[in-house]
């Protein structure tokens, strides 16, 4: 058995390798990348956004979900260099600014939208597109919006409950679905 | 919420029972849960990548390593002979030599010969993860193919391929559970009636898979972060694999995305990456593909059963042979379940003369770890269909054979062969379940819905939850340890021994030493996982963190608050007794008189022993709490007692079977159920619903199918449907709060409540859907080939 | 993980594409919308040196003219959801792609030909292609050239590309048929168990010249036309018992999985092909 063999050759020389611009939660940045990484890896390691989970690699979970060029995609089903010049929320990026939680995030936490929390990404951005949509979604359409996510721990009843609180909460507030940014005076 | 005697005087505007959010939500909901995979470690990390075997049974004649060693990037290659020269067999988590079942030694790769497809045969670890599993490829193996055998019955007979070598037969142990003469309770009953049900393997499927980064530092001291239940003991166990103290090894639970029994230690994964990490000289990392989360089982049953009862419906006598297939055995504790399945039987039923023998049977399938029922399920699925059974052949209505056969609440605590059963208002809740379904408008609906050839069937589950194990003997005991810390600026520290797997118990430890000292839920900190910080404790099982670790917390408050209210008595100048605490003060209630809790701890800290009428200025803690319930040492009729609360709950389920595809759809649902005294009822609801889904989700599609071949078909979540969103029903909850009389605050555990009577209240509904047509389902799931082919055989039948 | 020494291309034009994918052969394929071919490269269960990513060929057309419909090779499923509605038999597209397995960031990512192209007996879009007798365009070193669906799916899991070409986009036709979709799962998480997609061209309401295509029951879908099952008159001849069995006779080799038999697939066949037309004729 190899006891702690340090390496000297470069390991991965042979493996393509590029640099991606990518603008993340707002903030545009450069990030070297082997061609072969998923965009979920690129997310976790390289950028160290570590919000984003990893439930199956197989697009089944919908844990790895982040918002690519305004869409809910599963990260895991993305090569990295697919993503190249494209604009990209993590669940970090989801709040306001400032920090703190907008509404949606807020009625998860109120209604107990999640127990675990690892599948919060799947859901959030799953709601966030079906609310972008209509403020007024049935039960079934939020059965639906969710339907790509699995969650072990709700059975999903609050996180109906949550979805429904966020719209009424942001149909009734002043405050869109992601909270105006402050300008600083 | 009831109050028990020992409440604390600032009950009134206490946050126990209140449904208080759930601790870190803002962590989480932002990205910053940190579990196993987010933590970042300093300095690199190395990742190991196992390769396992493709075959069920075989000889490894032969491994060759060098290709895999020679890659770019490759540190370590360990094959099954070197980990085991260089390590202890891994203890069990429970073993069946406790039972007097047949056990034998585990280790973390295997050595010569391989036991079921999927066991890791060999490890890499390398620089990346993308190297590590590369390299598996290069790994050479001969194997020997052997004849294997996947069934628990063929596993039985004489000629089949043992799955140990040396053993007599595949039977790891045979189980009885037994009172009173159930042959000639049998023979004497004025009806029987004998019948089969089998419950499939599956699993529970957590959401975030397991993990384990080890390092060793120079002063050889193990540090394990670790997606576990268990940590104290999994520290025990590496201590005991590696042959050093148990001071040298510290265990970090993390942060769990979910653990319901999969996450139990003695997985040989845990010492095999501290043994890589060990030879790599360097911190190292393996996580769980779900790949290999799914060949973990936790059920597979066979009950056949013979039932004698009366024309009255009154069951006599029971008599329940069980078949449970645990795989290939394994270090991981899983097996127990099969001795949890016996044990219930027969649940919340006053049956006298019962004679239950459970079978544990070894085949080539890859070994169970727990699963949130624990055994229950199998048999609540089983009582639930003889009651219905019972209520068919005598033409009365399921409910009024419940009725008939629940034990009474006058009852109370109540006896029978391994269970003394705390409380419990068992009629009630059944009434109330019947009443929030509005079962009798459902049941008229039918009769229309029948009418027109709709297979509409309503289904009651009544189920059992024995909680909080205490295995003594073993490291799965029922009491647990905590500290409680007040500090300067008011606020406390909780160090607890229970830990949570996401399902919010921390949350609820706060509430409750919050409610003693009088302080905000926020002002608690409760600090879980760490070896290196919390008492020694036997982490997250049996829905006990509440009832014990909680307890033990409640304790060690109520110790402190003691100190703080000698103080205050001395520095307002009145009576103890009239020390109360709430809003962060401590008020004399006879004269309204208040101080902030910060001066008090203050004056402690600076004055106590020269002043105040105290002599130690102790402000923290440490108390165990030991569950009272638990009946060990057999009483003169020979009876012992394991569980200390017994949960339960109701429900009612409407299903529509689709005639033309088998399809089972669920319409509706309720249940109500009884942990005793609640805590924090939005998060036992929680417990509750997400119990209920895995119920259903188990009931009517989870299956982890094999093949010919030996090997696991269900390996993706593709081809394991845990059930969607869009699958599930409304589910109208109730509860109800029925105090242990055994529990410090009447607290009962509520994490698995709901599994076990949704298979219960599915497979009834089902099949009394399916009751017009003459025709039965007994094999679960309720997947719609199945249904569909019971359907198709009555079709053909004359 | 991705295993091997994977290079991602974003072509800007066809033959480079092309030349690409005819220069590395086995080793090379086409990455569309990612949701199939990406995890089998991080199971491990295909090995490649190259994908050649669709993003830059500018294959994200949904045009019309008044006969057909041509869908690009990047166009997925939320975008055949959000354009208005497909005129005509073209629907059936539209109906099948708001039932797509995976929730909707799967209809976000996956495509129409990356589905295609895929060729999962246990999916939807084989068997809508078929039924609509969709025009395939391929793009290869020796240009485009056009197959009809029918002749597309060669097997399961197989299509008749030949080295070096990829689908760019398909067309189906817009002709005022009714139509009818009728999808058979066993859970939300599962991939189709059958699927039946009628088509009902007679303008008089009758079934004459109806074809109902099963996906799921086979390796590729079988397009059944229903005469043999019809009276003079253009209706439904037979009781149901008798329509099931006819088509379950259609139905040799039932596609197997884990997830149901090819017995059942085969039973189930005719109660989706009767569904099916049901919602068809309730379209009218
Ligand atoms: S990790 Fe991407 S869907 Fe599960
Ligand atoms: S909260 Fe645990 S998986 Fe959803």
């Amino acid at each position: 058995m190899t006891e702690a063999l340090p390496t000297t050759t470069a390991p991965e020389s042979a493996i393509p390798t590029r640099e991606l611009s990518l603008t993340v939660n707002g903030r545009p940045c450069r990030v070297v990348c082997q061609d072969r990484q998923l965009l979920v890896e690129v997310l976790r390691e390289q950028l160290r956004l570590k919000g984003t989970h990893i439930g199956c690699l197989n697009g089944d979970c919908g844990a790895c979900t982040v918002e690519l060029d305004g869409k809910a995609i599963k990260s895991c089903l993305v090569l990295a260099p697919a993503a190249e010049g494209s604009e990209i929320i993590t669940l970090e990026g989801v709040g306001p600014d400032g920090g703190g939680l907008d509404p949606l995030q807020q009625a998860f936490w109120d209604n107990d939208g999640f127990q675990c929390g690892f599948c919060v990404p799947g859901q959030i951005f799953a709601a966030r597109q079906l609310l972008a949509r209509t403020l007024e979604p049935s039960d079934a359409e939020i059965r639906e919006a969710v339907a790509g996510n699995i969650c072990r721990c709700t059975g999903y009843q609050t996180i109906i409950e949550s979805v429904r609180a966020a719209a009424q909460a942001i149909g009734e507030g002043t405050e869109g679905l992601v909270p105006e940014v402050d300008t600083p005076a | 919420m009831t109050l028990t005697p020992e409440a604390p005087a600032t009950a009134a505007g206490s946050p126990v029972g209140r449904s208080v959010r759930r601790k870190d939500g803002d962590l989480i909901l932002t990205g910053h849960g940190a579990y196993l995979d987010d933590i970042e470690f300093p300095g690199s990390v190395l990742h190991a990548a196992l390769l396992r075997s493709p075959h069920p049974a075989a000889r490894i004649l032969r491994m060759d390593t060098s290709a895999a060693q020679a890659r770019p990037g490759v540190r370590v290659v360990l094959t099954g002979a070197e980990a085991a020269a260089a390590t202890q067999p891994i203890p069990h988590f429970y073993n069946p030599a406790m039972v007097g079942g047949r056990s034998t030694d585990f280790h973390p790769l295997a050595v010569d010969t391989v036991h079921y497809a999927g066991e890791p045969v060999a490890a890499v670890v390398a620089e990346s993860l993308h190297e590590a599993q590369a390299a598996l490829r290069d790994i050479v193996v001969d194997y020997e193919t052997l004849p294997f055998v996947l069934d628990a019955e063929q596993a039985l007979a004489p000629e089949a391929p043992r799955v140990f070598e040396g053993w007599e037969d595949n039977a790891v142990a045979r189980l009885p559970f037994m009172e009173g003469d159930a042959t000639a309770a049998l023979a004497g009953a004025p009806h029987t009636l004998t019948g089969e049900i089998s419950i499939q393997r599956y699993q529970t499927t957590p959401m975030e898979t397991r993990g384990y980064v080890a390092a060793w530092s120079p002063d050889g001291r193990l540090t394990m972060h670790a997606s576990t239940q268990n940590p104290h003991p999994l520290r025990s166990h590496l201590a005991q694999v590696f042959g050093i103290g148990e001071h040298q090894v510290r265990v970090v639970a993390t942060r769990l995305g979910g653990g319901f029994g999969h996450k139990f230690h003695s997985y040989p994964e845990e010492a095999l990456v501290a043994l890589l990490a060990r030879r790599a000289g360097a911190p190292v990392k393996w996580l769980e593909s779900r790949e290999e989360s799914l060949l973990v089982g936790a059920r597979e049953y066979l009950h056949r059963f013979e039932v004698g009862f009366d024309a009255e419906g009154t069951i006599l006598a029971l008599q329940d042979r069980i078949l449970a297939n645990v795989g290939a055995l394994g270090s991981s504790g899983g097996w127990a379940q099969a001795f949890v399945a016996g044990l219930t039987v027969p649940g919340p039923y006053k049956i006298t003369h019962y004679d239950v023998e459970v079978a544990v049977v070894a085949t080539h399938k890859a070994p169970w770890n727990g699963a949130r029922g624990f055994g229950k399920e199998s048999a609540t699925l089983m009582m639930e269909r003889v009651v219905d059974l019972v209520a068919q052949r005598l033409r009365m209505d399921p409910a009024e054979v419940r009725r008939r056969n629940l034990i009474p609440a006058d009852a109370m605590p109540y006896w029978t062969a391994m269970k003394h059963i705390d409380s419990g208002e068992y009629h009630a809740v059944l009434e109330e379940v019947l009443e929030a379904a509005d079962y009798e408008g459902q049941r008229a609906e039918q009769t229309t819905a029948r009418a027109h050839g709709r297979l509409l069937g309503i289904g009651i589950g009544f189920e059992l939850a024995p909680e909080g194990a205490d295995l003594a003997g073993s490291l799965v005991r029922g009491h647990d340890t905590a500290t409680v810390r007040i500090d300067r600026t008011g606020g406390a520290t909780v160090l607890t021994g229970v830990t949570s797997p996401g399902s919010g118990n921390e949350t609820g430890i706060a509430q409750m030493v919050a409610a003693e000292l009088g302080i905000g839920v926020d002002d608690v900190r409760v600090v879980q996982g760490d070896t290196d910080l919390c008492p020694y404790g036997y982490g997250n099982f049996s829905s006990r963190s509440l009832t014990v670790g909680g307890a033990a917390a409640v304790l060690a408050a109520r110790d402190v608050r003691a100190t703080l209210a000698q103080a205050g008595a001395h520095l307002l100048k009145t009576r103890v007794e009239d020390c109360s605490f709430a809003d962060g003060h401590l008020i004399d209630t006879a004269s309204g008189q208040r101080l902030p809790l910060p001066e008090v701890v203050n004056a402690v800290m600076t004055l106590g022993g020269v002043g105040l009428g105290i002599d130690e200025s102790q402000l923290e803690s440490t108390r165990t709490y030991s569950p009272e319930n638990v009946h060990l040492v057999p009483d003169e009729a020979g009876r012992v007692s394991v569980y200390p609360s017994y949960a339960y709950s109701a429900h009612v389920a409407t299903v529509e079977v689709d005639r033309e595809t088998g399809k089972v759809t669920v319409l509706s649902y309720t249940g109500v159920h009884d942990c005793g005294t609640v805590i924090n009822p939005m998060f036992v609801r929680g417990q509750f619903l997400g119990a209920i889904a895995m119920g259903i989700g188990g009931a009517l599609w989870e299956e982890s199918v094999y093949g010919a071949d030996g090997r696991l078909r269900s390996d993706s979540l593709k081809r394991y449907l845990v059930p969607r969103a869009p699958d599930l029903p409304w589910i109208e909850t109730r509860s109800r709060e029925t105090p242990s009389p055994f529990a410090l605050l009447g607290v009962k555990g509520g994490g698995e409540s709901g599994v076990s009577g949704a298979i219960g209240a599915i497979a009834n509904a089902v099949n009394d859907a399916l009751l017009p047509l003459g025709v039965h389902v007994h094999e679960m799931p309720l997947s719609a080939p199945r249904v569909l082919r019971a359907l198709t055989d009555q079709r053909i039948r004359p | 993980m991705i295993r091997t020494a994977l290079r991602h291309h974003a072509p800007g034009d066809l033959e480079e594409a092309a030349a690409l994918l005819a220069a590395h052969g086995e080793r090379a394929a086409v990455v569309g919308g990612g949701t199939v071919l990406v995890p089998s490269l991080t199971r491990g269960e295909r090995d490649l040196d190259h994908v050649v990513d669709l993003r830059r060929l500018g294959l994200d057309e949904l045009s019309g003219t008044d006969q057909e419909l041509r869908i690009g090779a990047s166009v997925s499923y939320a975008d055949v959801l959000s354009a208005p509605p497909f005129p005509g038999a073209a629907q059936l597209l539209q109906v099948a792609a708001g039932g797509i397995t995976g929730g909707p960031q799967i209809r976000n990512q996956g495509t129409v030909c990356g589905s295609a192209s895929y060729a999962n007996p246990s999916s939807d879009m084989p068997g809508v292609l078929v039924a609509l007798g969709a025009q395939m365009h391929l793009h290869g070193p020796e240009g485009g050239r056009t197959l009809p669906a029918g002749e597309f799916f060669v097997d399961a899991f197989r299509v008749a590309a030949r080295r070096g070409e990829l689908l760019v986009a398909v067309s189906v036709p817009t002709r005022p048929d009714r139509i009818g979709y009728y999808k058979f799962k066993l859970a939300e998480g599962s991939w189709p168990i059958a699927t039946a997609s009628a088509v009902l061209p007679d303008p008089d309401g009758s079934l004459t010249g109806a074809t109902v295509t099963l996906g799921a029951v086979s390796a590729v879908p079988l397009r059944l036309d229903l005469a043999p099952l019809l009276d003079g008159n253009g209706d439904l001849a037979v009781p149901a018992a008798e329509v099931d069995g006819w088509v379950a006779a259609q139905v040799p080799e039932p596609w197997d999985d884990e997830l149901a038999p090819g017995d059942y697939r085969r039973t189930v066949a005719g109660v989706v092909l009767r569904r099916a037309l049901q919602r068809a004729e309730e379209n009218r």
